[in-house]
C-alpha cells in the first residue's frame, strides 16, 4: 500500500527534477498570486484580472523578437505592456465618458491582436502555444529564480500595503478622507497584478495564469466570511491544485497547465455543491428547532 | 471658522455649485439642505479638498483639514466585504496608526467606548455584512467618533434608519455639537433639520440662504430652491 502511494505521489517528483521544478513553481506562484486575487475577486475585478493576462502578450512578444525565448527579456515586455494597458485604462476612464471596463477590454484586446500579429509573423505556432498556454514541466534554474523573486517582491509589497489596500476595498471615498494614497495603492495594487500574471505566464501560459488567482479565491469565498481565512484558504487550494494538476498530468499524460486549473475548477464545483448542502441542512436544522420550540 | 469664497465647483464638467460665499463657524451645527442636484454633496467633498474648486476656495482657520471626521452614504460601501465591525470602525484611527503603527490598547479602549456610544457594544465581531440598515449607520458614527476630529461632516446621516435609530444618533451629534465640535450635515427630512439643526444652509447650485433654521427654511427660500410646492406647504 505504501509502495502505491510512494509511487503516486512521491516517486514522480523524487525521481524527475522536471516535475520537482515545476512544483516549485507553481507552489511558489500560489504564494503571491492567490493573495492577489483574494483582493481581485473582492473588489469585483476578477475579469480585469483576466483582460491584464492578455495584456502582456505583446510585451512577451517584442521581448520574444528580441531576444528569443529569453525569460527575462520576455518578463520585462510584459510587465511594461501590461503596465502601459492599465495606466491608459484608468487614465482614458478619468479623462474621458469611457467606464473602466470598457476602456480596459479596448486596450487589452487591441494589446491581444497585436501580440498575435507579432508572433505569428514572426514566429512559429510552437513559440505561440508557449506563450499562450505556458511551459511547467520545462522551468529551468532562471525562471525558477524570476518566479520566486517576483513572488518574494509581490508578498512583501501586498503586505507593506495591506491595510490601505483593504480601506481602499471597503470604503474609497472615507479613504481618500483620511489619506492621499488610495490613488496610489490602486496603482500599486495594479502592478501586483502585473507582476504575478507575467510570472504565472512562464509556468501557466498568458491565459491559464489568471485561474491560479481567481479560481482559489473564488473557491475560498465559499468556505468563510474572513479576510485572513480566505488568503490562507486560497494558498491551499491553489497549491493542493498544482500539486494534483502536475499529478494528473504524469500519470495521464495531460497538459500540465490546463491540468492544474481543470483541478481548480473541480475544487470551485465542489464547493458550491457542498456549501448549497450546508445552507439547506443548516435551514432544516433551524426550522426544526424552531418547530421545537413552539411545541414545547 | 471655515471660510468659504466664491466658490465655484464643476462636477464632470457641468457647473455644480456657483460662486458661494459664506462663513461657517467653530461649533455650529449646520444641515446642508436643498433638492435633488443642487450641490450638497459637492459642497461637502469641496470644503474635503476632494474636489478642485474651478475658481473661489476654502479656508480654514485653527481647525484644518486634519482635524475632519467625514461619514459617507452608507450605499458607498461595499458591504460585501469580509470584514469585522471592530476592523470597520478602528480605520478610523488611521491617522494615528497609518500603514503599520500597532493598535494599541488605548486606542481599543476609545474604540469600544465608541461603540458603545452607539449602541453596538456586543457586535464588534460581527461582520458588516450582517447588520440591518440601522445598525450598519450606527457602526458608521462609531467610525467617524473615533476619528476624535472638531470638524464633522456627515453626508445623508439619517437616510434609510428607523425612528429611533434617527433619535439615538441625533443624540450622539448633538452630544459632539454639545463639546464644541462643528458639526456639517447633509440632510434630506426638513422635520428632521428643524427638530435637531440651530442652522441651515440652503442650496441650488448657489446659495439661496443660510442662517437660523427658521429663517432660512421659509417658504419663499423654498420655492427659489425648486422645491416642490408639496414640501414647501408641509413646512
Amino acid at each position: 500500500m505504501i509502495n502505491i502511494l510512494f509511487e503516486l505521489f512521491i516517486e514522480p517528483f523524487s525521481n524527475y527534477s522536471f516535475m520537482s521544478r515545476a512544483l516549485w513553481g507553481c507552489l511558489v506562484l500560489s504564494i503571491s498570486a492567490a493573495p492577489i486575487g483574494v483582493f481581485l475577486t473582492l473588489r469585483k475585478m476578477s475579469l480585469t484580472g483576466d483582460a491584464m493576462a492578455h495584456a502582456i502578450l505583446p510585451g512577451a512578444a517584442v521581448g520574444f523578437l528580441v531576444s528569443g525565448l529569453s525569460i527575462f527579456a520576455m518578463t520585462i515586455g510584459g510587465i511594461i505592456a501590461g503596465c502601459i494597458v492599465a495606466l491608459l485604462s484608468g487614465f482614458v476612464a478619468r479623462h474621458s465618458r469611457a467606464e473602466e471596463d470598457s476602456s480596459l477590454a479596448a486596450f487589452y484586446l487591441l494589446s491581444l491582436a497585436v501580440g498575435v500579429l507579432i508572433i505569428s509573423s514572426k514566429g512559429s505556432s510552437v513559440d505561440l502555444l508557449h506563450v499562450l498556454f505556458g511551459s511547467t514541466l520545462a522551468l529551468n534554474n532562471e525562471a525558477l529564480l524570476l518566479l520566486t523573486t517576483i513572488a518574494s517582491i509581490s508578498t512583501l509589497a501586498l503586505a507593506l500595503i495591506y491595510r490601505a489596500l483593504v480601506l481602499e476595498c471597503v470604503d474609497p471615498d472615507f479613504f481618500k478622507t483620511v489619506s492621499r494614497m488610495g490613488e496610489a495603492v490602486h496603482y500599486i495594487f495594479l502592478l501586483l497584478v502585473v507582476l504575478n500574471l507575467v510570472a504565472g505566464f512562464h509556468a501557466l501560459g498568458t491565459l491559464m495564469s489568471v485561474g491560479l488567482m481567481i479560481l482559489p479565491a473564488a473557491v475560498a469565498r465559499f468556505w468563510t466570511n474572513q479576510l485572513g481565512s480566505m488568503i490562507l484558504i486560497a494558498f491551499l487550494c491553489a497549491s493542493l491544485s498544482c500539486l494534483g494538476g502536475l499529478l494528473l498530468s504524469y500519470h495521464f499524460a495531460l497538459a500540465a497547465s490546463p491540468a492544474i486549473i481543470l483541478v481548480l475548477g473541480g475544487l470551485y464545483i465542489i464547493s458550491i455543491i457542498m456549501v448549497k448542502q450546508r445552507d439547506l441542512f443548516s435551514k432544516k436544522h433551524t426550522s426544526l428547532s424552531f418547530s421545537g420550540q413552539t411545541n414545547d | 471658522m471655515i471660510k468659504i469664497s466664491q466658490l465655484t465647483v464643476h462636477y464632470q464638467n457641468i457647473p455644480a455649485l456657483e460662486n458661494i460665499n459664506t462663513e461657517i463657524h467653530q461649533g455650529e451645527m449646520l444641515a446642508v439642505v436643498g433638492a435633488n442636484g443642487a450641490g450638497k454633496s459637492t459642497l461637502l467633498k469641496a470644503v474635503m479638498g476632494q474636489l478642485k474648486p474651478a475658481a473661489g476656495c476654502v479656508e480654514f482657520q485653527k481647525y484644518g483639514l486634519k482635524n475632519i471626521a467625514y461619514l459617507p452614504q452608507s450605499q458607498k460601501v461595499d458591504r460585501s466585504f469580509p470584514i469585522t465591525v471592530k476592523e470597520f470602525v478602528s480605520a478610523g484611527t488611521w491617522r494615528k496608526t497609518g500603514l503599520w503603527r500597532a493598535f494599541t490598547p488605548l486606542l481599543n479602549k476609545q474604540l469600544s467606548a465608541c461603540l458603545s456610544q452607539v449602541g453596538l457594544k456586543n457586535s464588534e465581531h460581527k461582520q458588516i455584512g450582517e447588520l440591518s440598515g440601522g445598525q450598519f449607520q450606527r457602526m458608521l458614527f462609531a467610525r467617524m467618533l473615533i476619528q476624535d476630529a472638531q470638524i464633522l461632516i456627515l453626508d445623508e446621516p439619517f437616510n434609510s434608519v428607523d425612528m429611533h435609530t434617527t433619535r439615538d444618533l441625533a443624540a450622539v451629534i448633538q452630544a459632539c455639537h454639545a463639546a464644541g465640535k462643528t458639526v456639517i450635515a447633509v440632510i434630506h427630512d426638513m422635520h428632521l433639520v428643524k427638530q435637531y439643526f440651530p442652522e441651515a444652509l440652503l442650496l441650488a447650485g448657489r446659495l439661496i440662504a443660510k442662517g437660523p433654521t427658521e429663517q432660512v427654511l421659509t417658504q419663499d427660500n423654498m420655492c427659489k430652491a425648486g422645491f416642490h410646492p408639496a414640501v414647501v406647504n408641509e413646512l
